[in-house]
């Protein structure tokens, strides 16, 4: 396998609410298309862990935040548009 | 949050609003600025808000996925609140309510299920306290949970139910959810599995071989008390793979390989082998194992069983053993070998039997009754001899009887009876065996004897005719002697002075009276004549006697030339009944000049014994040459004392009569020759006379033996004749 950078992502979510759960399915088809097996989420449940969410400054779910590789991006919301958060994730420049 | 206890005042009312206001107002900005993508945000403090769109939605789908979930289920659900108290009820509650006495009819909203517990009367009254206890244990913490199985049996058909109290969360004492399955299939199955168990365990108990079941690999999981007791294995010892060593260390490697391969593939397994019994032996058994397998054709066990087939295989082997050799008895087999049936009908013939017998094609004489391939003059004595194998016994004959290609034969048959399991003579086994050659050789044998007997009997004749001529020889020495003296005693007769006298007296006829008284010479003539008539009758007497000597020498002739006679009258083999004494006489009168010249001194020893019936001629003969050989043993010896001693007596159911002499005796080594052909110790000899001798005797059923100490001590030769008059010739 060709060595490619690890993509670390961070969702935050409200247990299984609508908005936060399509943001869940929506990132998982995006890494599973274009990051094949170079990707691991980390899922953050706001109502069970306020305190992390507070640490981190999130202020609202669903938030995804990309840790590595740097630069550190944040995107809030479902992830429905797909070409945005390709953008916002600098991974236009990898798909092309 | 202000918590104040006291009903708001109207100042307050009128902020309330305003705060409503509020936050309806910021909810409906967060949601336009987010898009309405986001479902909760923080507070400054971290706590979180939930938007209400995202409340109502997880609200909705929450309890509606609750709801279907539990509704899709086929148990029956109830949610009891602390006290025991239905609060909610799934579908299946609900539909089922009336079915189950443990159940509330209708839905039982708001009714206490303790209660009805509680209440509950008749059949299933034990089983509901058991119940409202175990829901009390576990509303009051005692339990984390509770479950137990009851029957629940309606007039049409038996039900089980299994009941499970769970407490509704896992820290707070809030109620409990109580849920009836029905399980009535399972215990149908289980009911089902323990009867099949219980089936094919006495099933497998009661057969005769050994029964043993494994595991899909292979372990042993059953063995039956057969096996047990065979073994000496305990069940426990049995089990897994325990029961390897009590095979026979030959065929052990072949049996796994056998089993692991049949394991593998999913074939039947069989195969034989030696298995230790308990007391050391090992026995052969057929081990049999079959896959049994379930509706999607996965093996789920191996059933299997052991057969004790030692005495069958020990029984094959020796069949085997014994049908090869049989067979080869039969291939090998130069005799004709026949299995009849109880009516003689023919059966089965070997192969070589119908080589000899000439039979090109067996159908051809298949079934047909055996006495009828025999020669009319025959049949009588296979019949005889059927007969006594169907009676059990051996019937032997031997017979002539063509091939089926007419070459002439003779056969040796036997019949043997075949005994079926229960000692009847079913069939029986004939065996013909070609006597053929031997039977040529026989008649070979026979006619050479034949010629022999003749020859010696010719011989013995010759034998008989020289002793005649011998005797004849004697006698006329006798006579011969005789007539000299006579002719002598006649020549010198004194005839001639009777006829000078005469002359004399004619001469003087005219002066007859002067010359008879004065003449000198004519003076002396009376006294002359009465002294020439007492010389004449001296003389007439000599002769007469000589005459008679004569007479008597010519009736010893007669005598011989009478014995000849008869001897040659009874040539033909006359059996007569005679006085064997009358015979020793007469073939001593035979050889009496012989007897008396040699000066043998003859003792008669009779017994007084029956008639015997023989022939004449030939114990004639025998004595005969006896008596002769005896003189020559008497006269070669050159002893002054020469004694024959003719002996008469019975042994044995025989006449016996021996000659014995004290002359040269025999030497050992001739001892067995004497008897022989060409054998003679004369010099003028042919060999021939005690050959024929002990022939002849043989020939009347009798026999003649030789004893003798050796050289110089004489011999005695004892001829035995049967008094039946036929002895097993």
């Amino acid at each position: 396998m060709k060595p490619k950078d690890l993509f670390k992502f961070r969702l935050y979510v409200a247990g299984d609410t609508p908005n936060s759960a399509r943001a869940l399915t929506n990132l998982t088809a995006l890494c599973r298309e274009r990051l094949p097996d170079q990707y691991k989420i980390e899922i953050i449940n706001v109502l069970k862990e306020p305190k992390r969410a507070l640490a981190d400054g999130i202020l609202m779910t669903p938030t995804l935040v990309k840790l590595v590789p740097s630069p550190v991006r944040t995107i809030v919301g479902t992830l429905s548009n797909t070409s945005i958060v390709l953008q916002t994730l600098g991974l236009e420049t990898v798909a092309v | 949050m202000n918590r104040k206890q006291s009903a708001p005042s109207a100042d307050a009312n009128e902020e309330i609003s305003a705060l409503i206001e509020t936050l309806f107002e910021t909810e409906q900005r967060l949601e336009e600025l987010t898009g309405g993508e986001v479902d909760t945000v923080a507070g400054r403090d971290g706590r979180t808000f939930m938007l209400r769109r995202a409340q109502e939605q997880s609200r909705d789908s929450e309890a509606g996925k609750q709801a279907a979930i539990l509704n899709v289920l086929p148990a029956h659900i109830a949610l009891l609140d602390a006290q025991g108290t239905i609060v909610s009820v799934n579908e299946a509650w609900r539909r089922f309510a009336n079915a189950n006495v443990l159940h509330a009819p209708g839905p039982g909203l708001g009714l206490n299920y303790l209660e009805i517990c509680d209440r509950a009367q008749g059949d299933y009254s034990t089983e509901a306290q058991q119940v409202a206890a175990g829901i009390r244990s576990v509303l009051g913490r005692g339990q984390k949970s509770f479950s137990i199985e009851y029957p629940c049996h309606s007039p049409t058909e038996q039900r089980w139910f299994l009941l499970t109290v769970t407490p509704l969360s896992d820290d707070r004492a809030n109620g409990a959810v109580v849920m009836h399955l029905n399980i009535t299939e399972r215990k149908r199955s289980e009911e089902k599995q323990r009867a099949s168990e219980l089936e094919f365990r006495s099933m497998a108990e009661s057969m005769p071989q050994m029964v043993w079941m494994t595991r899909p690999d292979g372990w042993t999981t059953y063995v039956n008390q057969r096996w047990v007791d065979y073994s000496g294995l305990s069940f426990e010892e049995s089990l897994g793979h325990g029961w390897g060593e009590v095979f026979h260390p030959d065929d052990q490697q072949l049996a796994a390989e056998s089993w692991q391969r049949a394991v593998a593939v999913g074939t039947d397994h069989i195969t034989e082998c030696r298995i230790r019994r308990a007391d050391g032996t090992y026995r052969w058994m057929l081990i049999r194992g079959v896959a049994v397998r379930d509706q999607a054709g996965l093996i789920t066990k191996w059933m299997g069983t052991c057969t004790d087939i030692d005495d069958l295989k020990r029984a094959g082997a020796a069949l085997r053993e014994s049908e090869e050799m049989l067979r080869g008895v039969m291939e090998s087999s130069h005799d004709c070998i026949k299995i009849l049936d109880r009516e003689g009908r023919l059966l089965w013939m070997n192969e070589g039997g119908q080589k000899i017998m000439e039979i090109d094609d067996f159908a051809v004489v298949d079934r047909q009754p055996w006495t009828s391939f025999w020669p009319p003059d025959e049949q009588a004595a296979a019949m005889a001899a059927l007969e006594r194998g169907r009676n059990n016994h051996v019937g032997k004959f031997t017979g002539s009887c063509p091939t089926a290609k007419g070459s002439p034969r003779w056969w040796e048959v036997v019949i043997t009876p075949m005994l079926n399991d229960t000692g009847f003579p079913e069939k029986l086994l004939s065996v013909s065996r070609d006597i053929t050659e031997r039977k040529q050789a026989e008649v070979e044998t026979q006619r050479l004897h034949r010629q022999l007997v003749d020859a010696s009997r010719q011989a013995g004749m010759a034998e008989v005719a020289t002793s005649v001529l011998h005797n004849v020889g004697n006698v006329l020495n006798s006579v011969n002697v005789s007539c000299s003296l006579i002719l002598g005693k006649v020549r010198q007769s004194r005839i001639s002075s009777v006829a000078k006298t005469a002359e004399l007296l004619n001469e003087h006829a005219g002066d007859l009276t002067e010359f008879l008284t004065n003449d000198q010479t004519g003076k002396k003539i009376p006294e002359y004549l009465g002294k020439l008539a007492v010389r004449l009758a001296e003389e007439q007497k000599a002769v007469l006697d000589e005459v008679q000597l004569l007479t008597g020498n010519i009736e010893h002739i007669k005598d011989i030339i009478n014995v000849q006679q008869s001897h040659a009258r009874n040539i033909g083999g006359v059996r007569e009944t005679l006085p064997i004494e009358g015979l020793v006489e007469e073939a001593l009168r035979m050889n009496d000049g012989v007897l008396r010249r040699h000066r043998i001194k003859v003792t008669r020893e009779f017994a007084e014994v029956p008639m015997v019936s023989m022939e004449k001629h030939k114990v004639l003969q025998i004595l005969v040459n006896l008596i002769r050989n005896a003189k020559h043993a008497l006269t070669d010896g050159g002893g002054q004392d020469k004694q024959l001693i003719l002996r008469i007596g019975r042994n044995n159911g025989n006449v016996v009569v021996s000659v014995s002499d004290n002359g040269i005796g025999i030497p050992a080594e001739n001892m067995t020759r004497i008897f022989g052909h060409g054998f003679t110790t004369k010099k003028d000899g042919h060999g021939f006379g005690l050959h024929s001798g002990a022939l002849a005797a043989q020939e009347m059923g009798g026999s003649l033996a030789a004893e003798s100490d050796g050289p110089g001590t004489g011999a005695t030769f004892t001829l035995s004749l049967p008094l039946d008059g036929h002895g097993n010739n």
